[in-house]
């Protein structure tokens, strides 16, 4: 963060310094006795939030437009506070303007320019909404997310699914839960290493994403297991969907980081249609039906 | 039994690219700063990669410790034991990747404990059918113990599907239910006992000698003995494990301390700061070893309360039935209704 805002801190700091010399030359530090510590500690407690939501912000963004706007707004919020707390500390004339006037401008405008960022901020938010609509539908929480891949995990899946499966009641629409696994995905880790598992497991990810329809949702459910949740979805349409990540994943032709080698997955599904129960019953289910057809495809690749 | 040389928890005894790496191998690849991840350890990244580094297991625990403390996912204990094994363990990794089959895998990993396995300890119990492995600490892991569980039976599973060339029939138990299921359902499979009051694996005894494909007997032969080489040099079994293996085979003698620290040759008092050293006491180790007898008694044998608890040198079963209580959070009745209707 340092380094990436490192103009914007030092701007910052340097005007802070600049009203502590000026307000040290014009007026005089106040005796213990006049000193008034609450308004010292409200005043401070004002100062040093507004330093924090500052760090806060700039610690959490890119450059760019928005952060500059953010960071405008709340630079001059700060430094407001700060000349705020100063003449508690030094006396200087009533008549300056450096007493009242600096201060009832820098508040105003820096409020202002902070709006005009946070406006552009949801602007913001809502494109990255929009992108990440398959992941998180209508539901965010970064404690369930998955680092790896970016989705949910399958806590953020039971959550979800029970207000699916409520919703799918409430409408008497259908409700489909598929379970998806890659075959011989130890393999893959023995062969080429775990880092490249890892690779693998983000790019399908986004491979399955990019077939879903826009109210699907998308987790992972651990290891190689992903769910997906398919709303107003019946046997055969998730069956239909099945088939077509299936045949996706079969054409994705992975490339390894290392030597460019190219890998082919397959996977293995197990659909369930929710029928008025809970969400562990479904995924129950869906497990069975995945295991069933893991044994399938061995028992084939045996006998073959 | 005194002669047996052992490890302790700041023996220097670990080698560091051989256990350590699969954790750092893991947290590496997840783009950990290194600095972080070695932070408090006392190891230098130089040194581990020159690939002559010695580690106490003190420093591995507190290695784990910034581990889990940097990826605190649920899958972090699985994904490192899925990296363990062959992984680099000289003559031991042979030997194991060279096994003719299960039975003989299980002896490599029991008998090159301290290589393969530094922090616990694996035992094996057979009963009817079945053979039953359990993991113990093996000095003084702590809190790490179901962290460092996990990670064992996940590389145990994994080596075994890898070197078998198609997934075991293995059954698994968990002390309680656990917080991510899904996690255990995905990296060990579907059979999963909960609620067993401890951890094991289970495998039938039928599947112990099926031949793997791997075998090679003469360079299986050839691992063994550089490892028996390695390992007269070596202490060869943790501090604790000795000390659960002493008390295990003493039970019927009801030990004591006092009579702990004489078998070991040391005072009651060194004893005990030994064990508090290994972050455990004598109390915690009698506890848990039976525990373990009397688990194993009531489930599998299905002795009577009265029996178990004369064996125990309990006063009668009233009293085993408290002590069962405080180990277990149940009462020994509740265990057979629970262990029959999973049946």
């Amino acid at each position: 963060m340092i380094r990436l805002h490192k103009w914007k801190l030092l701007t910052v700091a340097f005007i802070t310094n600049i009203t502590i010399v000026i307000s040290l030359a014009v007026g005089d530090v106040k005796n213990w006795g006049d000193i008034d510590w609450l308004d010292i500690v409200g005043e401070g407690g004002v100062c040093l939030l507004a330093a924090l939501w500052l760090g806060f912000t700039l610690n959490s963004r890119p450059n760019g437009a928005v952060t500059n706007l953010l960071a405008l707004g709340l630079g001059l919020i700060f430094v407001g506070t700060f000349q705020d707390l100063l003449d508690e500390i030094i006396a200087i004339d009533k008549g300056l303007f450096l007493n009242s006037g600096l201060e009832s401008i820098l508040m105003p405008t820096g409020l202002t320019v902070l709006t005009f960022g946070l406006y552009h901020w949801h602007k913001e938010q809502l494109v990255f909404s929009e992108q990440r609509r398959k992941r998180e539908q209508v539901f965010r929480e970064y404690r369930l997310q998955d680092g790896l891949t970016g989705l949910g995990d399958a806590r953020f899946l039971r959550r979800q699914l029970s207000a699916a499966l409520q919703r799918a009641r409430h409408q008497q629409q259908p409700l489909a839960l598929v379970l998806l696994d890659i075959d011989h995905f130890a393999a893959t880790n023995q062969r080429f290493g775990h880092a490249e598992g890892d690779r693998l497991l983000q790019e399908l990810a986004e491979l399955i994403l990019l077939n879903l329809r826009r109210t699907d949702l998308l987790c992972r459910y651990a290891g190689d297991r992903f769910a997906v949740v398919l709303p107003n979805t019946g046997e055969l349409m998730a069956r239909e969907i099945t088939a077509q990540l299936s045949r996706a994943i079969e054409h994705f032709a992975y490339k390894t980081a290392q030597q460019g080698e190219t890998v082919y997955q397959s996977i293995s599904a197990g659909i369930s249609i929710a029928e008025d129960d809970k969400v562990d019953a479904l995924i129950e289910r869906a497990t069975t039906r995945l295991l069933q057809a893991k044994d399938k495809k061995n028992a084939h690749s045996v006998a073959a | 039994m005194t002669s047996k040389a052992h490890y302790e928890i700041d023996s220097a005894c670990v080698q560091a690219h051989e256990f350590p790496a699969a954790l750092i191998d893991l947290a590496c690849s997840r783009g950990v700063d290194s600095h972080r991840l070695l932070r408090g350890t006392g190891i230098f990244l130089d040194d581990f990669l020159r690939g002559e580094l010695t580690l106490r297991p003190a420093q591995c625990f507190a290695l784990l410790s910034n581990i889990r403390k940097i990826l605190p996912a649920a899958e972090t204990a699985f994904l490192a034991g899925a990296r363990l094994y062959p992984g680099n363990f000289g003559p031991a990794s042979s030997a194991l990747q060279s096994s003719g089959n299960l039975l003989q895998a299980l002896n490599i990993l029991v008998h090159y404990q301290a290589i393969l396995s530094p922090l616990l300890s694996p035992r094996l119990e057979w009963h009817c059918d079945d053979l039953y492995i359990y993991w113990h600490d093996a000095c003084g892991a702590g809190e790490h113990v179901a962290f460092l569980t996990d990670m064992m039976i996940t590389a145990l599973v994994n080596t075994s599907k890898t070197l078998a060339g198609r997934p075991l029939a293995w059954q698994f138990h968990l002390p309680g239910e656990p917080a991510h299921r899904e996690q255990y359902e995905v990296h060990w499979g579907r059979r999963i006992h909960t609620h067993s009051h401890q951890y094991g694996m289970q495998i039938s005894r039928s599947e112990l000698a099926h031949p793997w494909p791997g075998a090679a007997v003469s360079v299986a032969q050839i691992a063994r003995s550089q490892c028996d080489r390695l390992l007269q040099e070596l202490p060869n079994v943790g501090f604790v494990a000795l000390f659960d293996g002493y008390l295990r085979d003493q039970l019927a003698d009801n030990p004591s301390l006092e009579t702990a620290a004489s078998e070991f040759g040391i005072s009651p008092a060194t004893l005990k700061r030994k064990l508090k050293k290994h972050h455990t006491s004598f109390q915690q180790r009698f506890d848990l070893v039976r525990k373990e007898q009397a688990l194993f008694w009531l489930t599998r044998e299905q002795l009577p309360l009265a029996e178990v608890a004369t064996r125990l040198h309990f006063h009668d079963a009233r009293n085993l039935r408290r002590a069962f209580k405080r180990w277990t959070g149940i009462i020994p009745s509740q265990l057979t209704s629970a262990i029959t209707s999973a049946r």
